[in-house]
């Protein structure tokens, strides 16, 4: 298999699951929310369309929770559970290392080796006689 | 609104849209409407400003270029203001106004930046001879190699790949914007997800060093850079060092787990103070002279509950609003958030915590304070009243004029300083009708006479990305008909021959006519960029460089007959096109499209087209 067929594969294989996120939407976003989350049992069509991109993107997450749901659970389970700012913290500052020393090397490296354009090419007397001609 | 939320009090109405039970594509209110309304006219003033500096001093700059140009600044600026944010608000309490809507911010740049991505793939990949999500990937092949197999290339490497893999960051990020998805992903989820903005922050980074800087030669442009970089970097690293202060803090436990975490006589009436106990942070609050402690991330974002006050009988989140009752952790009815309370004491005028939580929701009776209970008079912002206070208002038309001042005067140095774009005329969407001699070596071309009697040389190219259609071949010296674009570059001509279904040979039983005649110019060693000609006549502007390098691969890929961008004497760039020697076909890589290459070859001008037959074509 070349890289093309393989990159081909892979973007038939994300139309494919946008596809099925598409008609989940479509059934999530008019049927199912309301069994799915309390309080968008009242939520406004502005608000159902603002979900929509993010349940075509994340649709198999929701089917896992419906599935929960079904099975007696809760879908807010795990917004019970408390955020941990200790280890946010951590990683954010991590992050943020990261970026600070990392950046600077690719400032370096993109610069240093920056691609020479036609401009640096030595010029070519010949180009003369075309002009002139 | 939600049926619950109907009848309640305008505030608690405010709360509903924030504290979820009830949601709404926009929670709008007066701050919200104020932050977006300043968003849109920053945005507004940042287009007029480019869009006039480019229609002065770019004017050939295309519709496409301009959008996809304008579209990538205005998003990275965005992110550099985002990004900002959040360290100076920890630094400093009044830029939390810029916090609260700052979701909004995020939307914008991820919208912006999926234009930009949009049309730069259609722009450089659509409308060639691979699916255009295949091109963006495979079109530079075994350029991702070159870290490993030659480094001093490392600035071919392909920069496409960074920045679509950061535009589905952004994506995902906006996509999860919404409240719902905070509440149903769960705040962990929801904000190491989106922490990964970091992640697209620095893919970026690399998207502009290994793309645009490549190709605008400006110091205006990595100056900016850096500037931006040091406007994230530097708040972010003072932040963290406050931060990780105060996680260092230690406490000794007693023998019954109790820690010693403050004065008591360091707390005021209303306001919270944040401890620290075993590693942890806790909000410690006075209210009615009790003292109570409770978790010190809020259940929304995890704000840091202990920053906030006491704002009508309930401790109030400083980020956006949420409040909780001091005695219990419970957010006030109809809202179910709860936070976790700690016991406390307090001895000879110290406060002592326990790190074990009470039962979730069950009422603490505090310890009682041994002062005097002042009234916090300090200033408090919440985005869901209506009036900012006025040292946060100062501080936050301050921070909107910089900005407002910045937008522009970055804008305008990075139009002006723009490389200038390559001139050319593509007379897009305007068919006119061709008539000459059609000859086919060393590329089809058409031989016209123009009014003065001269005979100019147009080459021939089909729709999009591709080279003439079949049905120019066997027609090598007939006289032909068909309908086409123009695209001019003095003193280059060219036909899009877009309506094959109109060629027509208009003497098929003649003799064919006699070939142009060739001048040899002589024989050498020529330097220069590989262009495919199409874009480079006047199609594309800009056609040359690493920006234009994934559409030059896709039309040389497709047959468009390719050419050497050499300098003259006068620093002009002029353009051979290349044909193989002694009319054999021309082996290349169409990989070194946009790049330097060396060529040794004899100049020719065929009939009035300058032309390098090549013996050795290798990259530079």
């Amino acid at each position: 298999m070349t890289i093309e067929n393989a990159f081909a594969f892979l973007w038939s294989a994300v139309a494919i699951y946008a596809a099925m996120g598409v008609v989940f939407a479509g059934l999530f976003l008019t049927r199912w929310y309301r069994s799915f989350d309390p309080s968008a049992t009242t939520g406004t069509w502005g608000f159902r369309v603002l979900i929509g991109p993010g349940v075509v993107a994340l649709w198999p997450l929701i089917l896992l929770k419906m599935r929960l749901i079904n099975r007696g659970g809760s879908a807010q389970g795990p917004a019970e559970a408390p955020v941990s700012p200790e280890t946010l913290r951590r990683r954010h500052r991590l992050a943020m290392l990261v970026v600070a020393v990392f950046g600077p090397v690719l400032f370096a490296v993109a610069l240093v080796w920056r691609a020479p354009g036609w401009e640096s090419a030595p010029p070519v007397k010949a180009a003369a006689a075309v002009n002139s001609h | 609104m939600g049926k619950r939320a109907a009848g309640q009090s305008g505030r608690s109405r405010q709360l509903a849209l924030i504290m979820g039970h009830a949601y709404k594509a926009v929670g709008w209110n007066r701050q919200k409407k104020i932050y977006d309304c300043t968003l849109l006219g920053l945005l507004l003033l940042a287009v007029s400003v480019f869009g006039t500096v480019i229609a002065l001093r770019h004017p050939a700059t295309t519709a496409e270029t301009f959008l996809i140009r304008f579209t990538s600044i205005a998003a990275f600026l965005l992110l550099h203001v985002i990004l900002a944010i959040g360290p100076l608000a920890r630094l400093d309490p009044r830029f939390l106004p810029l916090l609260y809507n700052r979701r909004h911010l995020g939307v914008t740049m991820a919208l912006l930046a999926l234009v930009h991505g949009l049309f730069a793939i259609v722009q450089f990949h659509a409308l060639g001879d691979r699916n255009p999500l295949v091109s963006v990937f495979t079109a530079y092949g075994h350029d991702y190699a070159i870290p490993l197999t030659n480094f001093r290339a490392i600035s071919q490497f392909p920069f496409e790949i960074f920045g679509l893999c950061a535009l589905i960051i952004l994506f995902v990020m906006a996509a999860t914007s919404h409240d719902f998805w905070l509440r149903n992903l769960g705040p962990s989820i929801w904000k190491s997800l989106h922490q990964l903005a970091y992640v697209a922050y620095a893919l970026l980074l690399a998207h502009v060093l290994f793309g645009a800087l490549q190709a605008e030669r400006s110091p205006v442009y990595p100056v900016l850079l850096g500037l931006g970089f040091l406007v994230i970097v530097g708040p972010h690293l003072v932040a963290a060092r406050k931060e990780h202060r105060i996680d260092s803090m230690r406490t000794s436990a007693e023998a019954d787990g109790y820690h010693s975490v403050a004065r008591a006589a360091d707390l005021r009436e209303g306001e919270g103070k944040v401890v620290v106990a075993g590693g942890k942070r806790y909000a410690v609050y006075l209210q009615d002279g009790r003292v109570f402690a409770l978790s010190n991330a809020c259940r929304h974002q995890g704000g840091p509950v202990g920053e906030g006050r006491i704002v009508h009988g309930c401790i109030t989140c400083p980020w956006h609003g949420f409040q909780y009752k001091a005695e219990d952790g419970c957010s006030p009815p109809p809202f179910t958030e709860v936070l976790p309370t700690y016991p406390v004491r307090i001895i000879e005028g110290e406060i002592y915590l326990s790190p074990r939580a009470l039962p979730l929701g069950r009422k603490s009776e505090g310890a009682e304070w041994p002062g005097d209970g002042e009234p916090r008079k300090t200033e408090f912002f919440i985005g869901w009243q209506s009036k900012l206070p006025v040292g946060f208002a100062h501080c936050v038309r301050a921070a909107v004029t910089v900005i407002a001042v910045a937008v522009p005067v970055v804008m305008a140095a990075v139009a002006w300083f723009q490389h200038p774009v390559d001139r050319g005329v593509f007379e897009y969407g305007v068919e006119r009708e061709f008539e000459g001699t059609l000859f086919e070596h060393p590329f089809p071309r058409l031989r016209i006479a123009s009014p003065d009697g001269r005979q100019v040389d147009h080459v021939l190219v089909g729709a999009g990305k591709f080279g003439p259609p079949p049905i120019v071949a066997g027609t090598n010296g007939k006289h032909v008909r068909f309908h086409g674009s123009l695209i001019v570059r003095e003193p280059l001509h060219m036909i899009e021959l877009n309506r094959p279904e109109t060629f027509t040979v208009l003497d098929r039983n003649a003799p064919p006519a006699a070939s142009p005649a060739i001048s040899p110019l002589g024989e050498g060693r020529f330097v220069g960029e590989l262009v495919d000609t199409k874009c480079f006549f006047g199609v594309m502007r800009p056609a040359t460089g690493k920006a234009h390098r994934g559409c030059a691969i896709r039309c040389l890929s497709g047959g468009i007959p390719p050419g050497l961008l050499v300098r003259d004497p006068n620093g002009d760039g002029i353009v051979f096109l290349l044909a193989g020697h002694e009319d054999g076909p021309l082996h290349y890589d169409v990989q070194l499209a946009g790049t330097l290459i060396e060529v040794y070859a004899t100049l020719e001008l065929n009939g009035e087209t300058p032309v390098l037959r090549v013996m050795d074509l290798k990259p530079r």
